[in-house]
């Protein structure tokens, strides 16, 4: 989910240009496998997906030797523009497309057009040749559309359009050579462009803007800025005013459209419904039908946790066992230091590291491309649709389902996933919230207290504690919602339109797909965690170990808080714990149970138990701490990506009140009952 | 005459008129322009929302926004073979 690299490297330049450099556009549709063809071509690393508005920044980069054409020196950079159905409306994707397009950075311009959904597809690619004529048409995801029983002559679009036009398959590979070769040729000027317009207006509009800059003077009469305002354009935007107010716009807005429907008319054989296959049909019939719907929903989403908890099992507590072997050898290895450094380095330093790296890999390893695979299958955009209702009546937007549950594997993903959603309003509204949905660092957490809350209940335990996990998503969920609709009366502005592309639905490339999500998302992920995990290890060690009088200062900061901690129904050290788990989630529970068994370094779960209950831990205590880690403030990498996605500190500010402010009263109000009837 | 939010899933219907206000060009780019056929092909579950065919692709609308789009019905004799107009008759009963 955009979780790659140029997130950083957005702010360089997009295409620094050098002689031998020839730079390529690619702008297409959402949805068409754009990203995917980019990553072919590329080999860059940039995550490709099934719904809209994927690419957000432009990234770029260097096509494959094995792609260039043989006659070709140099080098081609490709630049993958955001994804978008006009250039003509304003959103932040649009401007950036078109100002790319317009400003002749890109020597050709790609657009990539899904085959099995020609038609709408053109209506882009009209509006981008009247930017420019240098441009290539790319029928992506032929072997889909043949597999659909639709035919592309691809010749009649090549009369048509008067430009080049190639067929590929990114999946197969097929016709990529021919399109870089292509790309390389109306780059260069060899294939020379199209001199008469793609398609023309009506007469008395051509009449009007005959002798302007036709770019330039479309733009005025669709009632857009042109990029500089000349006084023949004044003039121009004067006599257009003489008609009907809104017709030569809207003229003008749905010419593109009409031309698109002749041209896919004379080169498209499909049967009925397009690309929108009877086995499409009869699926979406299933999926959003009123009663199997949300069943179903549920189902999908309690598969890939059980998967994720029960498959994570096992290999995080080998990574454990692996890892304290290799903390051993590095103990050793270590010898040459000072004691209490080479005590810091490794039982504090490493030993965080090792373990956030062991609780964390493993069930992202497998959530990741779990997620991935649904949202490759257009399964995603399905539930976006479906629970569209019920979140607009809480001012957010159906995608704002997806960033739940992806927040459900990691917050900082879950916000940067946000993207997705058109609307600044709901946007900020999902980011917002997002925190509510325990991320799997607090997993461990939840699991382990639900699971001593119904320590010798008279029920299954794990069924019970099962239950109160269940709870404890769904409180999440509520608070997401109730959140939702105080944010959107707060920040007042009117509901966004929504639109929605359900997208075909494909089957889902495996080992691309495992591939991605592993790299894109899995690894950053677990690097920025790593990044605070390793210094935050030392501070707490320092913590533990520096003594001030007779007690550590560990020590003295919980016996501080204990006042504060039983008020909320918690105890000191479970609420410097909590505190202290600011950089990473997963440390809170290690963490307090070093500081009950007075450790000086973070130890196993053993005995965990015994020990809790041995310092006084009531249902109560439970509770709160199920409730406050539920409601707790966003970890520092949710936090700053909340930050760099807002762009405002006010807005990570209030990602930190909101769940805490919330938290803190649930805990009183708890304790509060739990006084009165003396439970 | 009736409004694209009217239609029931199964439906088709051509574009009359689409809204004067600002969002008509987001409605263009889908291709949502007088004449073009459109067919609603499912309900969102829990109410808002349909999505519909147009010109090859299914896109959700909200019906607020759906709402100010005029449609004429194309009577759905030939998707009533496929069993869509039994499904429909289904919804109420």
């Amino acid at each position: 989910m955009g979780l790659t690299r140029r997130l950083e490297d957005s702010q360089k330049p997009l295409a620094a240009q050098s002689p031998d450099e020839t730079v390529i556009a690619l702008a297409g549709n959402p949805n068409v496998g754009k990203s995917s063809l980019f990553n072919t071509l590329t080999g860059s690393d940039q995550h490709t997906g099934n719904w809209t508005g994927k690419t957000v920044a432009a990234a770029s980069g260097r096509v494959k030797e094995k792609f260039l054409p043989e006659d070709f020196s140099g080098r081609l950079t490709l630049v993958d523009l955001p994804g978008t159905y006009s250039l003509k409306n304003g959103s932040p994707e649009e401007i950036e497309a078109r100002d790319f397009i317009k400003s002749g950075a890109a020597q050709a311009v790609v657009i990539i057009c899904d085959a099995c959904c020609l038609e709408r597809n053109l209506i882009l690619a009209l509006q981008i040749l009247e930017l420019t004529p240098r441009a290539l048409l790319c029928v992506n995801l032929m072997d889909e559309a043949r597999r659909k029983g639709i035919e592309v002559d691809l010749a009649a679009l090549r009369r048509e359009l008067k430009i080049p036009v190639i067929g590929t398959s990114a999946s197969t590979g097929e016709g990529l050579s021919e399109l870089m070769s292509a790309a390389a040729g109306v780059a260069s000027g060899s294939i020379t462009p199209p001199e008469s317009p793609p398609f023309l207006y009506p007469p008395e509009i051509e009449e009007l803007i005959s002798g302007l800059p036709r770019a330039d003077a479309i733009a005025v009469l669709a009632g857009e800025k042109p990029s500089e305002m000349t006084p023949e354009l004044e003039a121009l935007k004067k006599a257009s005013e003489d008609s009907p107010p809104g017709y030569i716009a809207d003229t003008i807005l749905s010419r593109p459209v009409i031309a698109a429907e002749f041209i896919a008319s004379e080169a498209v054989k499909s049967p009925s419904g397009g690309g929108y296959s009877e086995f499409d049909r009869r699926l979406d019939r299933v999926i959003t039908n009123r009663y199997l719907a949300l069943p179903l929903m549920l189902l999908m989403l309690a598969g890939v946790f059980w998967l994720t908890i029960v498959g994570s099992n096992y290999p995080s507590e080998l990574l454990g066992a692996l890892f304290d072997r290799l903390e051993g050898w590095i103990y050793t290895l270590c010898d040459f230091m000072p004691e209490n450094v080479r005590e810091g380095l490794v039982s504090g330093m490493l030993r965080t590291l090792f373990r956030v790296v062991s609780v964390m890999l493993p069930p992202m390893a497998i959530f990741f491309p779990l997620f991935t695979l649904l949202e490759d299958s257009g399964l995603f955009a399905r539930i976006a649709f479906n629970s569209d209702g019920a979140l607009s009546r809480c001012s957010g937007c159906g995608k704002q389902s997806l960033t739940m549950a992806m927040g459900l594997g990691c917050n900082a993903a879950g916000v940067v996933g946000c993207r997705i959603i058109d609307s600044p309003r709901e946007r900020l509204i999902a980011i917002l919230t997002n925190n509510f949905m325990p991320c799997n660092g607090r997993f461990p957490i939840l699991i382990t207290i639900s699971a001593l809350l119904c320590w010798g209940s008279k029920l299954s335990e794990s069924a019970a504690a099962a239950l109160v996990m269940t709870a404890c998503i769904a409180a999440g969920i509520a608070a997401t919602l109730g959140c939702s609709k105080l944010l959107g009366l707060a920040l007042r502005s009117k509901p966004s339109e929504f639109r929605l592309e359900l997208p075909p639905y494909r089957r889902p490339r495996i080992g691309q797909v495992i591939v991605r999500s592993i790299l894109d998302r899995t690894l950053f992920v677990l690097a920025r965690a790593a990044a605070v995990a390793a210094p935050s290890g030392l501070v707490i060690w320092l913590l533990a170990n520096l003594r001030v009088g007779d007690a550590s200062l560990l020590a003295h900061i919980s016996g501080a808080l204990n006042p504060l901690g039983a008020a909320l129904g918690l105890d000191g050290v479970m609420l410097c714990a909590l505190i202290l788990g600011f950089p990473a989630n997963e440390i809170v529970l290690p963490l307090a149970l070093m500081m009950y068994t007075a450790g000086s370094s973070l130890g196993g779960s053993e005995g965990l138990f015994e020990v809790l209950t041995a310092n006084g831990w009531t249902p109560l205590t439970c509770v709160n701490t199920l409730i406050m880690t539920v409601f707790r403030f966003p970890c520092s990498t949710t936090l700053l990506t909340i930050k760099k996605e807002t762009g405002s500190r006010l807005w990570a500010l209030l990602s930190i009140l909101i769940p805490t402010a919330l938290g803190i009263a649930l805990c009183l109000v708890t304790t509060a009952i739990y006084k009165i009837y003396n439970l | 005459m009736s409004f694209l939010s009217d239609l029931s899933p199964g439906e088709a219907a051509y574009i009359e008129n689409t809204p004067p206000s600002g969002s008509k060009s987001r409605l263009i780019e889908l291709g949502i322009v007088g004449g073009t056929k459109v067919e609603c092909i499912a309900d969102a579950p829990f109410g808002g929302a349909s999505a519909y065919l147009i010109r090859g692709a299914v896109v959700a609308l909200r019906h607020s926004d759906a709402r100010e789009i005029l449609v004429q019905r194309i009577p759905h004799a030939s998707r009533m073979a496929l069993g869509v107009g039994r499904a429909r008759l289904r919804r109420w009963d």
